[in-house]
């Protein structure tokens, strides 16, 4: 027998340029509380990264609390009536953790009637983490972000708690130790772009596995996303790796001032931005 | 029996032999012709022959694929390999390979099916209705039957397409005795790698499978005919599911392989037709989903054996009784890790390729069913027209689980079991007016058991309630001529209890799926088939199925929810050999939930859609046609067949998907398959 020819082809996907980089509105890139990892009652300080398509920062105008949890399929970060603008408290910037927030969006078993079994808790996220949602909103832009709660482990036993108390430090947000600078380019230059955080920002820490009622050791990995007004992006998003994260830029092909953002986050939720500009002559 | 008309002309010529003489044998000659529609055990039974089916326009000459061209049967998209019949879910579809249930009939990716056409003795469909022989599905079955070793003392086989190649042998030592085994192995990477080296982003996946078939018949003295089956399927497929930015692509990793072995005795007599058989099964299925941020695994491991004892008693000429046992015991091991929303379910509401979200578990349970199925039917003949065949299945079923919470270090931990016990009456009348023209009616209770991957405490839960469903259909066929038969049935169907995510956002504690879904299919499907040198057929379904998450919730469309599905197939068979055959296919789109807005999610730094109405919209009509062409001749030292079959012959660019930008402005479709020109060749020694 022969080989014999085939002319087995995909399926084909649409053809538009997504460009999920570019700012050409307003939009509100990052949303972070400080300290990056809160008990419940702890006051908090949220602060975001909102801009504009020529470069402005803006300011959040106003803040609220998603206060309903997501059901098993939801693959959203908050619930749908969160996303429709409805089950939303409103907050200042400077606020307080809910008192409940362990039992709404942790591991403590949500209150329940009189009569009513017991109701399933939050599931974490990979790093054992568990988030408020908080909203800001600016003139043409919203976006959620989530503040990490420090919930105390519900079910363990008592030497794994006491463990857990002892080994696991609360999360701070990474800080950056270079970046690609204020830069001037020609039209249609390539150019890297590069964001190195410090060595302390991938932090140790550990997690609990309910499964098997142990701690495991881990250690934060970090992403970058850029963001630009103009030119064009090889990857809007890097896990560093080498101590550096870097995408490739290439300028337009008209002369612009263009804007830049990089954001740096933590697997355990932390965030932090740094921004440039690029003067394209 | 009205419609056969049968000349029985005993030449006898048998005169009293003289003492001293033997006596001779006498030649019986008797001539039968089938005037009117074959009586079916099974109301709306569709009945296939092998060869015919292989001869499909579009189905690459595998003759088991010919079943998703077949009235009643959903569209599959590209990429899926499972039969949705008459508004059920796939995974409601009953498929046996002579009498042993199996997991798939078709290889993953759904390029092929598990058993080569060489070895399909026949084939058959039962959208609805089926009779108390089956059972444990809320929906159709699908039952194949190998055929029995050729009666040719010694042969051998092979097959060679893009998609696969495969080799058969056969060998009948004596007249008493066959063997048969047939292998088979993909080549579609091989066949892609030649056509399209870079094909990383891939939509439509690349399987690689394997499968085995051994088949022996041993034919007893006394006329019990005992036969031995063993079946070896292997698949893997890689997926990766691209995105417009390098940096939000997902890949699929699937390995699932499963064994059966089975031994079975017939016994034919002039009264009754008796199948004993018992097998044992080993499956294994694995998945590994990447998303970047969140993966998802789930490996299962699955034991299982089973007994069918089954006899066809025709007591008088007006009644058949049908009786038997069919016991089933599966334990279950299941480890999964990962994404909440994964394995994503019936009703589950998501954009495609939309991340499966942030929260995960982990869980590894055991479980154990076992299913003592005993069935009875009687065939009462009522006047020379009327047949009326009530039955009923009884069947308990037993499930033990390891785990009825999640475990805690802090507690025991605790295992349950339960024990359901159904019995489902069935019902089959036909009216017979005339030979050429049968009315019929049938309908009947079903239960399924919960899936033993829905029951663990962390993912689903160990305590959900067996599905039901009632069926109800009725129809005429008539057989006017004897090349011509056209088919006309109705049918509705009602689920109870089906397995779905509760509504609240914080369920009960091992309370992740509920038994409160429901579901509702009715519809109406018309048939017409013409035979001989140029055949026709044409099968239209018109229907509509619904699901809703609790009997007070609102109705939606079911996921695979097609209104119109239409298959029209002409085909043209020469005496030199020659087959030409066209196949037209037309099936309204999927439902799909549109996405309204989106809102940015600073954390995934990606934006969260906002869904409209469940299901509210539908991807656009899917069109298709597919054309064949084949030549075979039959030389002194065997045969040979070459043919082209090629899939969408007009390029037609058919959305299979909606697929959105990263922040939800722009959408367009995902195209499926485009004009796929498939050559084979075989050939027989």
């Amino acid at each position: 027998m022969r080989w014999l020819p085939v002319f087995l082809l995909a399926g084909c996907f649409p053809e538009f340029a997504d460009q999920p980089w570019l700012v050409d509105g307003p939009q509100i890139l990052g949303i972070r509380g400080d300290p990056a990892e809160a008990r419940v009652n702890e006051q908090v300080f949220y602060e975001a990264l909102a801009v504009s398509a020529d470069g402005e920062i803006l300011d959040a105008a106003e803040w609220s609390y998603c206060v309903q949890p997501r059901s098993a399929d939801e693959r959203t970060g908050v619930t749908a009536s969160c996303l429709e603008g409805r089950d939303l408290e409103p907050i200042s910037a400077s606020t307080t953790i809910l008192s409940d927030a362990c039992s709404r969006f942790g591991p403590n078993p949500p209150p329940v009637e009189a009569n009513e079994s017991p109701r399933r808790p939050a599931d974490p996220d990979p790093s054992g983490g568990y988030f408020l949602p908080v909203q800001a909103q600016v003139e043409g832009a919203e976006a959620f972000g989530f503040q990490r709660i420090r919930c105390d482990l519900a079910g363990a036993t008592r030497d794994v708690f006491d463990a857990f108390q002892d080994g696991y430090t609360d999360n701070l947000h990474p800080e950056i130790d270079d970046s690609t600078r204020d830069l001037e380019v020609s039209t249609g230059e390539v150019v890297e772009l590069f964001l190195r955080p410090t060595t302390e920002s991938a932090e140790p820490y550990v997690v609990y596995s309910a499964e098997d009622s142990r701690l495991y050791d881990a250690v934060e990995d970090l992403t970058v996303w850029w963001y630009v007004t103009g030119g064009r992006l090889s990857h809007g998003s890097r896990a560093v790796t080498g101590g550096e994260a870097v995408s490739t830029w290439s300028a337009p092909d008209e002369p612009a001032e263009v804007y830049g953002w990089m954001i740096l986050r933590d697997s355990r939720g932390g965030l932090t931005w740094t921004h440039l500009a690029i003067d394209v002559q | 029996m009205t419609g056969w008309i049968a000349v029985a002309l005993a030449l006898t010529a048998r005169a009293e032999p003289a003492d001293d003489e033997e006596p001779e044998d006498f030649e019986e000659i008797v001539i039968t012709e089938h005037r009117g529609p074959e009586e079916r055990e099974n109301a709306a039974e569709i009945v296939v022959d092998p060869a015919e089916a292989a001869r499909t326009p579009g189905v690459q000459g595998d003759a088991i694929k010919a079943v998703q061209t077949l009235g009643g049967v959903a569209r599959t998209a590209a990429g899926a390999d499972g039969i949705a019949i008459w508004g059920a879910s796939a995974a409601d579809t009953r498929l046996y390979i002579d009498d042993i249930p199996v997991p798939r009939l078709f290889h993953l990716g759904g390029t092929r099916s598990v058993v080569p056409t060489a070895a399909v003795g026949s084939l058959s469909l039962i959208p609805g209705g089926a009779g108390a022989r089956y059972g444990r599905g809320l929906g159709g079955v699908v039952a194949v039957q190998t055929a029995d070793p050729p009666e040719k003392a010694a042969g051998a086989y092979g097959s060679v397409d893009p998609i696969d190649a495969g080799a058969a042998v056969h060998a009948r030592p004596s007249p008493r005795d066959g063997y048969a085994m047939a292998a088979r192995w993909s080549l579609l990477r091989q066949s892609l790698d030649l056509v399209a080296p870079d094909r990383s982003a891939e939509l439509v996946p690349t399987p690689d499978y394997r499968d085995l078939l051994v088949r022996t018949r041993h034919d007893l003295p006394g006329g019990d005919q005992v036969s031995v089956i063993a079946l070896a399927v292997d698949d893997r497929v890689e997926r990766g599911v691209p995105s417009t930015t390098p940096d939000d692509q997902f890949t699929e990793q699937v390995r699932s392989s499963f064994y059966r072995f089975g031994l079975r005795l017939d016994r034919s007599e002039s009264d009754a037709d008796t199948v004993m058989s018992a097998w044992v099964g080993a499956d294994r299925d694995q998945l590994f989903l990447d998303f970047s941020d969140v993966t998802a695994s789930d490996d299962r491991g699955i034991s299982s054996a089973g007994v069918f004892l089954y006899q066809d008693r025709r007591p008088n000429p007006r009644i058949r009784m049908r009786a038997g046992l069919d016991a089933q015991f599966r334990s279950t091991a299941t480890y999964r890790d990962g994404a909440l929303s994964l394995p994503a379910r019936e009703g589950d509401v998501s954009a495609f390729g939309q991340s499966p979200g942030d929260r995960v578990n982990r869980d590894q349970w055991t479980v154990r069913q076992g299913e003592i199925g005993s069935f009875v039917s009687a065939s009462l003949g009522v006047g020379d027209a009327l047949q009326i065949e009530p039955g009923v299945r009884f069947e308990p079923t037993v499930i033990d689980g390891n785990r009825v919470l999640p475990v805690r270090p802090t507690e025991p931990e605790v295992g349950y079991t339960e024990l359901a016990i159904a019995a489902d009456p069935r019902l089959r009348i036909s009216l017979t007016p005339d030979f050429r023209v049968r009315f019929y009616a049938a309908g009947g209770r079903y239960h399924q058991p919960p899936e033993a991957a829905d029951l663990s405490p962390i993912f689903g839960s160990p305590v959900l309630s067996p599905s039901r469903a009632w069926h109800a259909l009725g129809g005429v066929v008539t057989k006017p001529v004897k090349w011509l038969s056209a088919e006309a049935v109705a049918f509705g169907i009602q689920q109870r209890d089906l397995p779905v995510r509760p509504a609240a956002a914080t369920p009960p504690i091992a309370g992740l799926l509920v038994s409160r879904g429901e579901g509702r299919s009715v519809g109406g499907q018309l048939s017409v088939r013409a035979t001989g040198a140029v055949s026709a057929a044409l099968s239209w379904t018109v229907m509509k199925a619904e699901r809703r998450a609790s009997p007070t919730a609102d109705w939606r469309p079911f996921d695979g929810d097609q209104t119109h599905g239409l298959q029209a197939t002409l085909g043209w068979i020469h005496h030199s050999g020659l087959e030409l055959g066209g196949r037209f296919e037309l099936a309204t789109g999927f439902p799909r939930t549109p996405v309204n807005g989106a809102v940015f999610n600073t954390s995934s730094q990606d934006y969260d859609p906002i869904f409209g109405r469940h299901n509210g919209e539908r991807l656009p009509t899917f069109a298709s046609l597919s054309a064949r062409a084949a030549w075979g001749h039959d030389a002194t030292w065997g045969r040979y067949k070459g043919w082209l079959d090629v899939l969408n012959a007009t390029n037609q660019g058919n959305p299979e998907e909606i697929f959105y930008s990263a922040d939800y402005t722009r959408s367009g479709y995902v195209t499926g398959l485009p004009i796929l020109p498939v050559l084979g060749f075989e050939v027989e020694v």
